[in-house]
Order: C-alpha cells, then sequence, then structure tokens
C-alpha cells in the first residue's frame, strides 16, 4: 500500500502536466464552432468604411441558426452562412448579413487554441476588412460548459 | 496517521506542481524563446485613403522569423523580421518581407502584448508607409 502511495504524486502529475491532455486541444473539431459568438469587423477603402458588431449562432456543423447584427449603422440579422473549420485551426467560409445582402467571406481565418476566438481577414462590401470573433460565455459549445 | 503523512505529501507535491504553470509566465516573461513557434499574422491599418492589409504563417525561433509565407494584400509574399519581449511583457519589433519582384514591406510592432498563455499577440504599430496598423498573431504550435 506504501509504494503505491510513493508514485501517486508522479501519476497525478504526468496527468496534470502532460501537454493537452487535460484540454483536449490536439485537434480543432467543426463542432468547436458551435454556440453563441460576438462578431466584430472593421474595413477602410478610399473614402468609405465598413464597421460590424453582433451576436452570431452557429450550430455544430458551423451553419449560422440566428443571431442578429449592427452594420454601418444598420439593425439586421444574419441571414445565413457556414463557416468551417479544418483539424488545424483555420476558419474558412463565409456569412450573409440581410442589410445590402453583404457577404462577409474568410480570405484567412484562425481560431486560437482554446476555441475562444477567431481573427481573420474577410472580403467585406468594398475591400478586406479585420475580423474578430469571441465565444460567449456559457455558450452552448464553450469549452469546459 | 502513518497514512496520512504521504498522502499530504502528495497532496502538497500536486499544489506545487499545478500552481507551477501560473507562476511560470512571470518567470519566463523576459524569455524570447516563449513565442517560439509559428504563428499566423493579421495585419490592418488605413491612413487617409489608403488601406493595408496583410497575412500569413510565420516560424518564430528567438525572437527572429525564421521562416514565412503568406500575402501582402493580394500578392504573395515571404516574410522575414524579429520580435523582442522585455520584462514588462512588451512586444516591439518588424514583420517584413518582400513580395512581387524586388518590392518589400515593413510592419513594425511599437507597442504589443500577449496573453497569459501567450497564444494570442496584440499590437499596434505603422507600416512602412507611417500608416497606422493593428496587428494579430495567433500561435499555431
Amino acid at each position: 500500500m506504501r509504494s503505491r502511495l510513493r508514485f501517486t504524486p508522479l501519476l497525478l502529475a504526468v496527468l496534470l502536466l502532460w501537454p493537452g491532455a487535460a484540454s483536449g486541444q490536439e485537434g480543432f473539431d467543426q463542432a468547436d464552432l458551435n454556440g453563441d459568438w460576438a462578431v466584430f469587423l472593421y474595413g477602410a477603402y478610399e473614402t468609405r468604411t465598413e464597421h460590424m458588431y453582433g451576436l452570431l449562432s452557429l450550430d455544430e456543423e458551423g451553419q449560422v441558426v440566428g443571431g442578429s447584427n449592427t452594420y454601418r449603422g444598420i439593425e439586421n440579422q444574419f441571414m445565413r452562412g457556414r463557416l468551417s473549420l479544418s483539424q488545424d485551426g483555420q476558419v474558412t467560409g463565409d456569412l450573409l448579413l440581410e442589410a445590402w445582402r453583404v457577404e462577409i467571406k474568410f480570405i484567412k481565418g484562425r481560431m486560437n487554441r482554446s476555441r475562444t476566438e477567431v481573427t481573420g481577414l474577410v472580403e467585406g462590401q468594398w475591400y478586406p476588412g479585420l475580423i474578430r470573433m469571441i465565444k460567449a460565455p456559457g455558450a452552448a459549445g464553450e469549452p469546459g460548459s | 496517521m502513518r497514512r496520512a503523512k504521504p498522502l499530504l505529501a502528495a497532496a502538497v507535491l500536486v499544489l506545487i506542481l499545478a500552481a507551477g504553470p501560473a507562476a511560470g509566465p512571470a518567470r519566463a516573461q523576459e524569455d524570447i524563446s516563449a513565442l517560439d513557434g509559428t504563428w499566423d499574422f493579421f495585419a490592418y491599418g488605413y491612413y487617409e485613403v489608403f488601406t493595408t492589409f496583410c497575412h500569413g504563417t510565420i516560424r518564430l525561433e528567438k525572437g527572429s522569423i525564421v521562416a514565412g509565407h503568406g500575402s501582402y494584400h493580394t500578392a504573395p509574399a515571404t516574410f522575414r523580421g524579429h520580435l523582442a519581449l522585455d520584462q514588462s511583457g512588451l512586444i516591439t519589433g518588424r514583420v517584413a518581407g518582400r513580395w512581387g519582384e524586388s518590392e518589400t514591406f515593413n510592419y513594425s510592432l511599437v507597442s504589443g502584448r500577449a496573453n497569459p498563455p501567450r497564444e494570442t499577440i496584440v499590437a499596434s504599430g505603422l507600416d512602412h508607409n507611417g500608416w497606422g496598423c493593428i496587428y494579430y498573431l495567433i500561435r499555431i504550435d
């Protein structure tokens, strides 16, 4: 019994410190997109600026299932769209806004390793813009929820 | 009582080990090697009627960008440069590179910070034209 207890700290330490073992951060999964995301977009082109903020709901397939936003001051809905997440964390896809039927299309996107943020460059109404998505606290699909 | 001693020792050791990663960043803060790895780089800036944007994947080793590729605006580009990390956690440096035949670009990071797990760096600075820019670096590995 005593010899077993002697190894307990070592075993617990290995379990605690094993890289990514506890958090399961080895590979990304499409379902990591599932949940509610606060979305922020900014773009500028010549004398025009493009800015949007809102809340976007994605299902486990990355499909838009709800959400509203304010795009250049106009309150509107996310009409449809789908985002894809590769196993190495790259985000692609597009979102369609009700306002002017603007299509926000990812040029390059990346999810962070905690699966709580997406950062990317997107094609907006006129020109590329910078997008940030932050997973809402307590949202479905949030790691640990 | 005899059994309690090893259990207590185990609990203390586990607590010390568990606290290690939390205490680690303060010690490692001055070590640029903490940023070693592969990152996605995003830059966006605007001035008057001009926009600059750039994205790519860079490999950092001891603060130097030893490899990198992506796009400067819409042109394929290669990256070089370096980052520095001071004791307060301030990140500065430059992400530069080449595109086209012999064109160059240079994004300076004037003030940047990494989040505690060092998986995201946010920075502000200027490009080679002096246009104000914001930068994001997202760790891949």
